[in-house]
């Protein structure tokens, strides 16, 4: 039985206030509040602790995702190791300047990549000095490429992450990885398309795009045998976050060459034939043909912007990026962004006909042509007022829309998915009606509709859409039902409205066109 | 002898790290100052590396160092009046020492906690924790309000603190 301490339970103010902290909108009066809230109570003390200390982890996890990369870096992973002269940790420490605290460079870009360079300096040259100052470490490293390294034990721990798979087809015959999922060491990502990053505990980032098999032979790289990815030191020392440590270069091996990082972000492809192509984009890699040809076999420095091929039994063919056969890398995972959809009457004056909405069809008149709906002025005091920024009533002219009871009226929208992935496409709305959405159908297919009773005028009723998106035109139906309760008469009529307000989000479209 | 020693310190003081930031954050709420004052003490620490004793628990001599960065910056910044008093801000890191040991089981609950959030809300989580856009940006994205947004932020935060809660009790329980 442990003795966790649980989280104590705290009264709405301290709570509010320390939202207000995480939130960073305290103001003088707040703080000393908070400052009387916590003196007076260990309890609150020790939930002040344990939320700042969750915000600052969420803070950690995502803080360097897309930090610069450390220009001390370079220095460290250099492969031209035998020739420079080696620095010892305790120099570099006594190069640094002391930046007092008030200095004006505090919090600045600068000094953040000192401190970056410094510690990155002294855990990466104490693995070079032991391991990369040998005179037969390029080809040692070069032989490696021919064969990957054997699989680890399978219960070795993970090594890093999958923190995204986007679109993704595993090849038949591999393992499937969802995102979150722990990669060990050995284990093989085969893709037939779509883009999976795995995040190392060393720093490193890959993103690896279908179709391509990647085997993740090392704590710190892989071993490419098809297809392209790109490989991203983001920041070593965020390695720590996955429990990491961060003593080697990054190092991905092609049949066909040794690509190791030499602080940068690059992009590596082989070919079906087996060649490998880098291309940097930023920072340096040093790149080991694995060639039989020994002149051939010298390793190559590629800066910024240069590339370079190798093909067995060819010599290494440096490219210029400007080539227009070049098919570019996906450097970045997409975003999710919003798609272009309309609440119904939005932005329009009541009387307006919505160009975005038509009822296209009736349940009473089979031949029925659509038509553009119509933003109707409503009864404050029975229907909720329309409100242009976000949504108002529709039906199907302006005035007193009185219409035939027991009569259903379909209510369509489109929505266009060009240049977004359909199968990450999500869509939430909410609907109001006079009287009862009978059916919600997204490309004609039934979508649940939430249980909502009949005359919902004023409570919204939400409802969420994921799955049978298309790629181009979308349709969105609502059904209302005009119920047989108001006029209280059979054949009579009442008036008939539909509220929608949508928004929906989808995953930019990556792939290349061809 | 001094690499081992060197390297030993090295592997602490990338080991440490999260918790150092977290102690500093909670000292130090606001996100610039707490970078700030990290960088300030991670440069510190690694001058000072060869006065830690390898065989003394590394943390609370990082933590004496980030105490006082601290506290000179809040001095040096004048900020005094805008934040908690000194006197309370070296309780709370008495506080926090005290619960190391709870916060880092805790942050091993986070984890999974974070992974059972619905996507929108871990995107909404790193987008807005990531730092690089405003909140009034990522509203707009959103389609509401920064008001709505830090409510939502807020909610998430909770449950994420409940989720928590409950995998604390589910280890207590016999």
């Amino acid at each position: 039985m442990s003795s966790t301490p649980m989280l104590p339970n705290v009264d709405g103010e301290l709570a509010r206030l320390v939202e207000r902290v995480c939130n960073e909108t305290m103001e003088s009066p707040d703080w000393e509040r908070l400052e009387t809230l916590l003196a007076r109570d260990d309890a609150a003390k020790r939930y002040y602790v344990s939320y700042l200390d969750l915000h600052a982890h969420l803070q950690w996890l995502n803080r360097d995702q897309d930090q610069p990369l450390s220009p001390g870096h370079d220095a460290q992973c250099s492969f031209d190791g035998p020739t420079a002269a080696p620095v010892s940790p305790l120099d570099i420490v006594a190069t640094q300047p002391h930046q007092p605290a008030s200095s004006p460079l505090s919090g600045s870009l600068l000094l953040s990549y000192g401190v970056a360079a410094l510690a990155l300096g002294i855990v990466l040259l104490i693995a070079w000095s032991s391991r990369i100052n040998h005179p037969a470490a390029e080809s040692a490293a070069a032989s490696l490429a021919k064969r990957p390294r054997l699989p680890a034990d399978p219960w070795e721990p993970s090594i890093g992450r999958i923190t995204s798979a986007l679109d993704c087809q595993f090849v038949q015959s591999s393992r499937e990885f969802g995102e979150l999922a722990n990669v060990s060491q050995g284990q093989t990502i085969s893709l037939q398309s779509g883009l999976v990053e795995i995040a190392y505990a060393s720093g490193a980032r890959v993103l690896l795009e279908g179709p391509c098999t990647f085997l993740v032979d090392s704590p710190n790289g892989g071993y490419l045998s098809r297809g392209r990815l790109t490989a991203r030191i983001v920041n070593k020392l965020a390695g720590e976050r996955l429990g990491g440590t961060s003593a080697d270069c990054f190092v991905v091996r092609t049949p066909t060459a040794v690509v190791t990082d030499l602080g940068t972000e690059f992009g590596v492809e082989v070919e079906a034939s087996g060649a490998s192509r880098t291309q940097v984009f930023l920072g340096s890699v040093a790149v080991s043909p694995v060639q039989a040809n020994e002149s051939w076999r010298d390793p190559i420095r590629l800066a910024r912007d240069e590339s370079v091929r190798v093909a067995e039994g060819q010599k290494p063919l440096r490219e210029s990026h400007k080539e227009k056969s070049l098919v570019p890398f996906v450097r970045q995972l997409p975003q999710r962004a919003m798609l272009p959809m309309h609440s119904t009457g939005r932005g329009l004056k009541e009387g307006e006909h919505d160009p975005h909405w038509q009822i296209v069809a009736r349940s009473d008149r089979p031949k029925w042509s659509p038509q553009a709906a119509v933003v109707s002025p409503i009864d404050e005091r029975f229907f909720l007022a329309n409100l242009p920024t976000h949504s108002q009533w529709l039906s199907l002219r302006a005035e007193a829309p009185s219409l035939p009871e027991d009569t259903t009226y379909t209510f369509r929208t489109s929505f266009d998915l060009t240049g977004f992935l359909p199968a990450t496409a999500v869509l939430r709305g909410r609907f109001l009606a006079d009287d009862h959405v009978r059916a919600i159908r997204l490309n004609g297919r039934d979508v649940p509709v939430p249980p909502h009773g009949f005359g919902p005028f004023f409570h919204w009723t939400e409802f969420e859409i994921r799955g049978g998106f298309v790629a181009g035109t979308n349709r969105l139906e609502i059904e209302v039902l005009n119920g047989g309760y108001e006029s209280g008469k059979p054949g009579g009529q009442s008036l008939m409205f539909c509220r929608v307000e949508l928004e929906g989000s989808a995953i930019v479209d990556w792939r290349r066109k061809p | 002898m001094d690499n081992q020693r060197h390297e030993n310190f090295a592997r602490q003081f990338v080991l440490s790290q999260a918790r150092l930031y977290g102690y500093i954050v909670t000292l130090l709420p606001n996100r610039q100052d707490a970078e700030d004052v990290f960088q300030q003490t991670s440069l510190l620490l690694w001058q000072k590396w060869d006065e830690f004793i390898p065989d003394q628990p590394f943390l609370p001599w990082a933590y004496g160092f980030a105490r006082n960065e601290v506290r000179n910056y809040l001095r040096a910044q004048a900020r005094q009046g805008t934040l908690l008093s000194e006197g309370l801000l070296s309780e709370l890191a008495d506080t926090r020492e005290t619960m190391q040991p709870t916060l880092d089981r805790r942050q091993v609950f986070l984890n999974d906690c974070l992974q059972k959030l619905a996507f929108m809300s871990r995107e909404l989580v790193e987008r807005c924790y990531r730092g690089r856009e405003s909140m009034a940006i990522i509203a707009r994205q959103f389609r509401t309000t920064p008001n709505a947004l830090y409510l939502r932020l807020a909610r998430i935060r909770r449950s994420l603190l409940s989720c928590i809660q409950q995998a604390e009790s589910r280890e207590e329980a016999p």
